[in-house]
Order: C-alpha cells, then sequence, then structure tokens
C-alpha cells in the first residue's frame, strides 16, 4: 500500500453521556475502496464527521497525505478535496441538478452573470462520465433516489474531490443501480480517488472493498484486506453472532381461506394487480425502484387513489380510501420513510407508540396516562426496545430502534395485515435479526404479512412467496425456498424469460 | 481524476439538431416549470376584464398612470420581501422601514439638488441598516425571522415618531416629477416597476447571490454543508429586503409629500400578500419576482376597481384577506402532495 491519503491516528471523541469513539486509527490510500463495518452506533458517523471537518477529535491527530492537519469547518476538508455524501442527501430540492453540481463553483460570463448554457454543459459532461441521463436542467425534486444519489456523486467529481466518504449510499438503490454505483465506484478509484464506502449491506461490502475495517462500539476491532475475509467472519467481528441465524426458520401457514385478497387493482402506476394472502403468510414484492411496490403497499393504506379492482378483508370487500379505513378494515402500513411517516419525531417513545392507539386510551375526553404507559412498557419489553425510558425522544434512538418503535405502535391492538416496506432500511445486523424474527413472531400469530423490499436477500430469507414488479404489473411469483437473486432480478429488470423456465 | 477528464467534450454527444418533438418537450418543461407564473398572469388578466366590465372608468387612459403610482411602492417593497422569504425569512419591519425613510428624507430635505440627492441617500441607509440588524440578529442568536422582525418593526415605527418634525415635515415640490411624471410619454412608475422587476429577476437567476437565496431557502444546512456561508447570504438578504422597503419608502416620499410617520403601515402585510399571492414559499426555495409583480397589480386593481365603484375603505381590507386564504389554500394543496 501506498503512502496513506487521508490517516487518522488514535482518534477519541466523547459527548455528553457517550463516548462515541475511543482511540481510532483508520487510513486510506488513493486508488483505495475502504470499508468501514460496524453496528449502528458503532461510531462510523462520528469517525466519518471528524474526518470531513464537521466535528473535532478530543484526542489523536489527522494527518492528510501525511501532513498532520486540523479540520475545523467542512469548509476546511472541501478545500483539500475530501467530500462527504451523506445517506440523507445533501442537495438542494428547488434547484436545477445542474445548480446542485456546480453549487458556489457556477460557471460565469465575463461579466459576472451566471452562464446557464455553460452550467448545462459542465453537468452535462460530468453526468456522462457517471454514464447517466438525468437532465441537468430538471430539479432535484423530480429525480428519483438512485437518480439523486448519482446527482451527489456528480457533486464531488465537479469538485475534484481526492477522498469520498460514502455513507450508505446504496440503501436506497435497487441492485442494478447499485451495480452501476459500482462501476462509478471503479472508475472514481482508477483515477486516483480514495473512497471510504460505509454500509450495512455487507455482500457489497465484500464485492467493493479493498480494505475491511469493522469498528464496535466505538472501538476498532480490526482492518483486514477484504479478500481475507468472508461475511460470516465480519459479522462475527461486528456482533459476535452468526449469519444463518439472521434470519428465521420459515414455517408454511396451515390456512386455506386468503387473508386478503386484492383482485384487479388499477390506479395511474398500477395495472391489474390480483393477489391474496393467507393468515400467517409472508408475501414479499420484489421490482426496481418505481414499478409500483410502493404504490401497491400505499393502495393497501388508503393513500394512493385507486380506478378499479378490489380489497377483501376476511372475504369481505372492502372500501379503502384513507387510512382511518385501512385501519378500520385492520390493514397497517410501517412506511419505508419513518421520519416522515412512521414517528413524530419531537414526541418521546411513550406518546408514538400510544398515538394510533389514543381512541383505545381515552375515557370521555382525557388520555388514560396509566393505560398508554402500561402499553408502551409492554411494547418496549415485547419488542426489545433498547431506550433508557419510555419518554426518550425518539430522534435519540438508533434506527433498529426507531423501526421497532413503529412497529410497536401497530402491535398494541395488532392488526389483521401488516404491510412493510424496506422494514430494515438503516438499520444494523443486530436490529435486523430482532425485527425478522419479530416479523416471523407476527405471521406466526396468524397475521398476514406484505413486505416491500429492495433488499433481495432479505426478500429470499423472509417471505413464503415473492411478487416480482415491472411496469405496475406482477410479472413473475416465486416460492420463497426457489427464488434467488439472480432470477428474481432477471424478471424484475423486463428480460423476457417465460415463467416456466425460472 | 484530471481536470482535463472531466470536461473532455468527447464524452457528450455533440449539439444535435432540435426536432419538432423535442421543442414541445421542452415547451411542456418550461409550462410545467413555470406553471405559478402562468397561472397567477391569467388571474391578473382575469381580474383586469372583470374590472373593466364593471367600471367604465377603469378603461380611461387617465386611470393606468394612476394604478402605476399606486403599485409601484408596493413593488419595490414586495421585491425586498420575495427576496427574503426565497431564503425561508420574512420581514416584517417593512412598513416601518417605509415610514421611518420618509420622515427622514422629509426632514433633511431641502429644495436643491444637493439636498435632494443627500437626502435619498440618507434614506436608503434607514433600510440598510435596518436590514442589517435584523440579519445580523437572525444570525449571531439564530432566532425565527419572524420575532426578529417584529421586535425591528416596533424600535423603527417608535424612531420614525422620535424624528417626525412637528409641524409635520414635507417633501419639496421639486423632488416628485424625477418619480411620478412622465418619460418619452410612459409614466415612470411604470418604469420603476419594470426596471425594478427586471434587475431583480436578473439578479436572481444570473448572479450566484441570487442563486444562493434560493439554496438557502431549498436546504440551509445542504447549503452550508456545500461550504457557503449561509449567515452572510441571510444578511445580504435582510439589507436588501431593507434597501428596497427603503426605496418603496423614497417613492412614496416623492408621491405624498408629507413626513407622515404612519405612511408605511399596510405595506408588511401587502408586502406579504402580494408575495403569497404569486406561490413564493412560505418555506423558501421557490418563487420569483414575476409572480410578485402580478401579484402586486391583482392587488392594486382591486382596491382601484373598489374605489372605482365606491365600495368602502373598509371592505377592501376583507377583500385582501380573502384573496390571501385562497391564494395559500390554492399554493397549500399542491406543496402537501
Amino acid at each position: 500500500m501506498s503512502t496513506p491519503l487521508f490517516r487518522v491516528e488514535n482518534i477519541s471523541k466523547a459527548f455528553p453521556g457517550v463516548k462515541a469513539l475511543s482511540n481510532v486509527s483508520f487510513d486510506v490510500a488513493a486508488q483505495e475502496v475502504h470499508a468501514l463495518v460496524g453496528e449502528n452506533g458503532a461510531g462510523k458517523s462520528t469517525l466519518m464527521k471528524i474526518m470531513s471537518g464537521v466535528y473535532q477529535p478530543d484526542e489523536g491527530q489527522l494527518f492528510w497525505q501525511d501532513q498532520p492537519v486540523i479540520l475545523r469547518t467542512p469548509q476546511d476538508a472541501q478545500t483539500r478535496g475530501i467530500r462527504i455524501i451523506y445517506q440523507e442527501f445533501n442537495l438542494l430540492p428547488d434547484l436545477t441538478v445542474a445548480e446542485n453540481i456546480l453549487l458556489n463553483r457556477e460557471s460565469r460570463n465575463r461579466w459576472g452573470l451566471i452562464d446557464w448554457t455553460a452550467m448545462t454543459r459542465r453537468a452535462e459532461q460530468v453526468l456522462a462520465l457517471l454514464k447517466t441521463d438525468i437532465a441537468p436542467t430538471l430539479l432535484v425534486s423530480e429525480l428519483s433516489v438512485a437518480q439523486q444519489q448519482l446527482v451527489e456523486i456528480a457533486k464531488s467529481l465537479a469538485e475534484d474531490a481526492r477522498l469520498i466518504i460514502m455513507d450508505e449510499p446504496t440503501a436506497a438503490l435497487n441492485a442494478l443501480e447499485v451495480a452501476h454505483l459500482f462501476e462509478v465506484i471503479a472508475q472514481l478509484k482508477a483515477n486516483g480517488a480514495g473512497i471510504i464506502f460505509i454500509s450495512h449491506r455487507l455482500e457489497e461490502v465484500l464485492q467493493i472493498s479493498d480494505r475491511i475495517t469493522v469498528l464496535k462500539d466505538g472501538c476498532l476491532v480490526a482492518t483486514h484486506p477484504t479478500h481475507e475475509q468472508s461475511k460470516a467472519r465480519i459479522v462475527t467481528l461486528m456482533v459476535g453472532r452468526d449469519l444463518k441465524d439472521i434470519f428465521p426458520v420459515k414455517t408454511l401457514p396451515a390456512a386455506t381461506t386468503p387473508l386478503l385478497d386484492v383482485h384487479g387493482l388499477e390506479s395511474n402506476v398500477l395495472r391489474g394487480i390480483s393477489f391474496q394472502v393467507m393468515p400467517g403468510e409472508i408475501v414479499g414484492f420484489a421490482g426496481l425502484e418505481g414499478q409500483g411496490q410502493r404504490e401497491l403497499a400505499r393502495s393497501l393504506f388508503g393513500l394512493e387513489v385507486v380506478r378499479g379492482g378490489t380489497i377483501a378483508i376476511d372475504g369481505r370487500t372492502m372500501r379503502i380510501g384513507s387510512p382511518q379505513q385501512a385501519i378500520r378494515a385492520g390493514i397497517a402500513l410501517v412506511s419505508d420513510d419513518r421520519k416522515r411517516d412512521g414517528l413524530a419525531l419531537k414526541l418521546n417513545v411513550r406518546e408514538n407508540i400510544a398515538l394510533p392507539n389514543l381512541p383505545m386510551f381515552t375515557r370521555m375526553g382525557f388520555v388514560s396516562t396509566k393505560s398508554e404507559r402500561s402499553s408502551a412498557q409492554r411494547m418496549i419489553d415485547a419488542l426489545a426496545i433498547r431506550t433508557p425510558h419510555m419518554e426518550q425522544s425518539v430522534r435519540l434512538l438508533s434506527g433498529g430502534n426507531q423501526q421497532k418503535t413503529v412497529l410497536g405502535k401497530w402491535m398494541v391492538h395488532p392488526p389483521r395485515l401488516m404491510v412493510i416496506i424496506e422494514p430494515t432500511r438503516g438499520v444494523d445486523v443486530g436490529a435486523k435479526m430482532e425485527i425478522y424474527h419479530l416479523i416471523d413472531q407476527m405471521a406466526h400469530d396468524g397475521m398476514g404479512i406484505v413486505i416491500v423490499s429492495s433488499e433481495l436477500l432479505e426478500l429470499i430469507g423472509m417471505c413464503h412467496r415473492i411478487f416480482v414488479m415491472h411496469r405496475g404489473m406482477i410479472a413473475a411469483e416465486f416460492a420463497g425456498d426457489q427464488a434467488t437473486e439472480e432470477s428474481i432480478m432477471h424478471v424484475a429488470t423486463g428480460a423476457d424469460v417465460p415463467l416456466a423456465s425460472v | 481524476m484530471s481536470k482535463n477528464e472531466m470536461t473532455a467534450p468527447s464524452t457528450v454527444p455533440a449539439t444535435m439538431p432540435v426536432t419538432t418533438s423535442q421543442a414541445n418537450a421542452r415547451l411542456r418543461a418550461f409550462i410545467k416549470r413555470n406553471r405559478n407564473t402562468i397561472l397567477i398572469w391569467i388571474v391578473l388578466l382575469i381580474t383586469m376584464i372583470v374590472s373593466a366590465l364593471v367600471s367604465e372608468s377603469f378603461t380611461n387612459p387617465r386611470n393606468f398612470p394612476n394604478i402605476m403610482r399606486q403599485s409601484a411602492a408596493l413593488m419595490l417593497v414586495g421585491i425586498g420581501q420575495t427576496l427574503i422569504m426565497l431564503t425561508g425569512g420574512i420581514d416584517l419591519s417593512v412598513g416601518s422601514t417605509v415610514s421611518l425613510t420618509v420622515v427622514i428624507m422629509a426632514a433633511l430635505m431641502k429644495p436643491t439638488p444637493e439636498s435632494m440627492i443627500a437626502s435619498l441617500i440618507a434614506g436608503l441607509f434607514v433600510g440598510l441598516f435596518v436590514g442589517f440588524v435584523n440579519g445580523t440578529i437572525v444570525n449571531r442568536f439564530k432566532l425565527a425571522p419572524f420575532m426578529v422582525t417584529l421586535a425591528t418593526l416596533s424600535i423603527v415605527q417608535g424612531l420614525a415618531l422620535q424624528f417626525r418634525q412637528n409641524p409635520q415635515a414635507t417633501i419639496p415640490r421639486e423632488f416628485s416629477p424625477f418619480f411620478i411624471d412622465e418619460f418619452l410619454g410612459i409614466p415612470i412608475p411604470f418604469l420603476i416597476i419594470l426596471g425594478s422587476t427586471l434587475i431583480a429577476w436578473i439578479g436572481l437567476r444570473y448572479t450566484r447571490l441570487g442563486r444562493h437565496f434560493y439554496a438557502v431557502g431549498s436546504n440551509e444546512m445542504a447549503t452550508r454543508l456545500s461550504g457557503m456561508s449561509t449567515d452572510r447570504i441571510k444578511l445580504l438578504a435582510f439589507m436588501l429586503c431593507g434597501l428596497m422597503a427603503s426605496l418603496g419608502g423614497v417613492f412614496i416620499a416623492a408621491r405624498s409629500r408629507a413626513g407622515d410617520p404612519f405612511i408605511g403601515e399596510g405595506f408588511a402585510f401587502d408586502s406579504i400578500t402580494v408575495t403569497i399571492l404569486g406561490g413564493t414559499s412560505l418555506l423558501g426555495g421557490s418563487g420569483s419576482v414575476w409572480v410578485t409583480l402580478a401579484g402586486v397589480w391583482i392587488l392594486t386593481i382591486l382596491s382601484n376597481v373598489l374605489n372605482l365603484t365606491g365600495v368602502p375603505a373598509n371592505y377592501q381590507f376583507v377583500v385582501k384577506g380573502v384573496l390571501l386564504v385562497i391564494a395559500v389554500m390554492a399554493y397549500g394543496r399542491r406543496r402537501t402532495r
């Protein structure tokens, strides 16, 4: 390995009540992809924020190309060519793609006025390097998540970044987009950039990285060349548990009368969707982004305008035009954007769990704090939500515990059917396992489960049946134990393969 | 990666001839992007047609310069309000800034060219200073612009009363023609309106600072993390807003020629109304001065016609309020999509 591009030595950082990092050393070389893995709360984000000038370390020293540096502000880091792409993108939704890419480096003509033609051209050139045809004149708010990701990367390209830190870059991407992103990363690497790749998806880490560093509880566990590692070994380093325990053992439901019967569902996006879910069955929906899976899930909860078709619960056709009607019909939705749809971030754990259940806690217009507290405690215990106390603000919980709180909201009075979009997005391995087992338990208790996920392994590991969607239609159905990532992707990408051959 | 590779033209296809379908697509994109602007100008057109139908005096040629005189100050203040609202802020102190500007100019101005220019500059400094104070407090103490400018509204109003002359000072007659007469047969207020709108539009669209107003309003944290000083951008927005309020004051001074310390009352409400009327988001990030202009004219024409048809002035406030609710409903609906 050549001299490191960026090296940190013996970094420690404490926040009130938490030791976020202790004595961590880490380095990344030019033309290297260095993966950083660890459970949530292991200290990855803190380390990255120190490396990009957002936080100052309490102890330790940073070296940029072997010279000691102090990064006081994000600007300090940027002028050296350090660029961080946060999981929650830092784009300006109301501005164009070109403006976002060239923010603060806008093209100007000789009168100092912005030259929009030149801006568009420069942005086009950068985007072309990423082999994408996103129009620079579009507003960022008009783009898909995957496209926004590419704009973020284009932004760092335009800044001639020497070191690009990617925080969960694939969290919102489907398999095809991930493959594309990896091509881009390979190209960046070939051009001499160093890349720090943070991800929960270990398959991807193994595929793309040159070295892997594992953090646990703010301490460095190990740094190894990737080729010496296996997924099982990394997981063991991260959580001390074996990989095969991640997914629960599937138990097939005995019931034969469907709990949910969807017939010929039509909307702007959906075209003639029909399927059934048995009590105790876990049904998965796979597909590329924007093929209608999300809309389908949202339709079941009354959030989309449905033009035709029927939804029946326990054989009774229901009108589901609003979340209220969906809840009354016994349907619950856990959205993929828990911060926007799932949680009231300013409220605490107890209040969030109580939220959909308030009518049950209310006597003569007053909320009974007693029943509110007891059911909150029941959920905290049952779902193992790790929170110091039920009055803790949900904002301060880890992703996994936030997700469990969302599940807890609905489990106070368990619904007949639980629809979950991206059940484990932004959640660490340990919490994933717990969530999978919770979902399995729910199904075991006779609930029907619909999962929409872009993580194929998750669907394959969890579901009894998997539907693959393409252009608003169900393109294929797989039995859970027969599906493979390849076979699903084949259908999802629209490759014309008769069902019989899969 | 080297700079050369970044700019290698070989990576983009050579410019292709624009086909009809592309032109159509571009037109559609233009309409989609500028739906607000197009919509509000149609509303303005309807307002004008209805006005012409209900009042014959509306179409009287003498009414045009009249409407321009009535709308110029509001447009100047409205541009400032639009700038600040693009950054996600709001400025409630513009009304008292107008008043203080007028009072100070009236106190200082003598009927000589030197004195007129000096007083005008002094008047403009009023707004710059109020904006500087607003922006500095907002940045330094991380306070909401709404609260800070509510406080300065009162402070500046107090100063306007303090500097009022007794007996009330007047602006020399010689000052007015530059602002309210005609130039080459065109009413000067109309030229002021068009000129200021054009400059503001160019400033917002073609200067870095202008784009950064949108950036801050769109996502302040992202803007800061992209290496820009959001404090500086916000301070400049407040100062420009103050300056525009003072320019409004200068026009009012020329038109009314009275050092009335309450003359600016109502400008905060009206400027916010016309900005929102055009669909500039209260949350910042999107909007334009063209829609504000349409808003200004809609509001002015409504008052004008209500006056011409003899509707009591009190009802005009009701009409403005109703208009505001309709606008907020129309845009709010879209935003919550």
